[in-house]
């Protein structure tokens, strides 16, 4: 299961859970950081920052987007 | 003291000085060196007696209007946020003038931006008219 790429995992049934929010947004970005694939990381991060409803929430996930980006 | 409003955008305003990307596209080192700086900004109006409040705004726009008796209101999410002027937050400051507005707001917009250069952002300056509105009286 670790091994495989985030497609592997149920992408429905997550956002299902957590809702078409930030935080889905920011999970996502997550797996993809597990699989190594940075670039789509980023954009789910940067996602999540746009949809984030805290200054705490926003400024750490545009600092997750900028350090995946790179 | 008479009172502004020193509005960041999203979106809008007079052509940027220069074209830059978004800042989760930025360097890690340049996101940190903009936030520090407007954390350093809040810290300088406070110690000048000149800082009222200062707020940031999610980026979810939605438009409300009456919908007529025994209607529902209208909602839209208006024209594009790509297209549109959208307010991403703001400083309300509490100055000696309007120059004195109008430098703070110069400095604001001297934030650091990719690179670490000046973003030389547009900043909206807007006095607070003074005195009690009719509707309070």
């Amino acid at each position: 299961m670790a091994d495989e790429p985030i497609s592997a995992w149920d992408e429905g049934a997550l956002r299902d859970l957590l809702g078409e929010r930030h935080r889905w947004h920011a999970v996502r970005g997550h797996l993809h950081e597990l699989d190594g694939e940075r670039p789509a990381a980023a954009e789910a991060y940067a996602e999540a920052a746009r949809r984030a409803t805290t200054v705490a929430e926003r400024d750490h996930l545009v600092r997750q987007a900028a350090r995946a980006r790179r | 003291m008479p009172k502004y409003l020193l509005l960041k955008h999203y979106s809008g305003g007079p052509e940027p000085h220069h074209p830059f990307p978004p800042m989760d596209q930025w360097a890690p080192e340049d996101v940190e060196a903009h936030m520090a700086f407007l954390r350093q900004v809040k810290t300088l109006l406070q110690e000048n007696g000149e800082y009222v409040d200062g707020q940031a705004l999610t980026q979810a726009q939605t438009w409300v209007r009456y919908g007529g008796p025994d209607a529902a209101p209208v909602t839209t999410d208006g024209p594009l946020p790509e297209t549109s002027d959208l307010v991403a937050g703001w400083y309300m400051v509490d100055v000696e003038s309007r120059e004195r507005a109008i430098e703070l707001a110069a400095y604001i917009s001297s934030e650091p931006g990719p690179g670490g250069g000046p973003l030389y952002e547009w900043i909206d300056v807007r006095e607070v008219m003074s005195g009690k509105s009719s509707s309070e009286d």
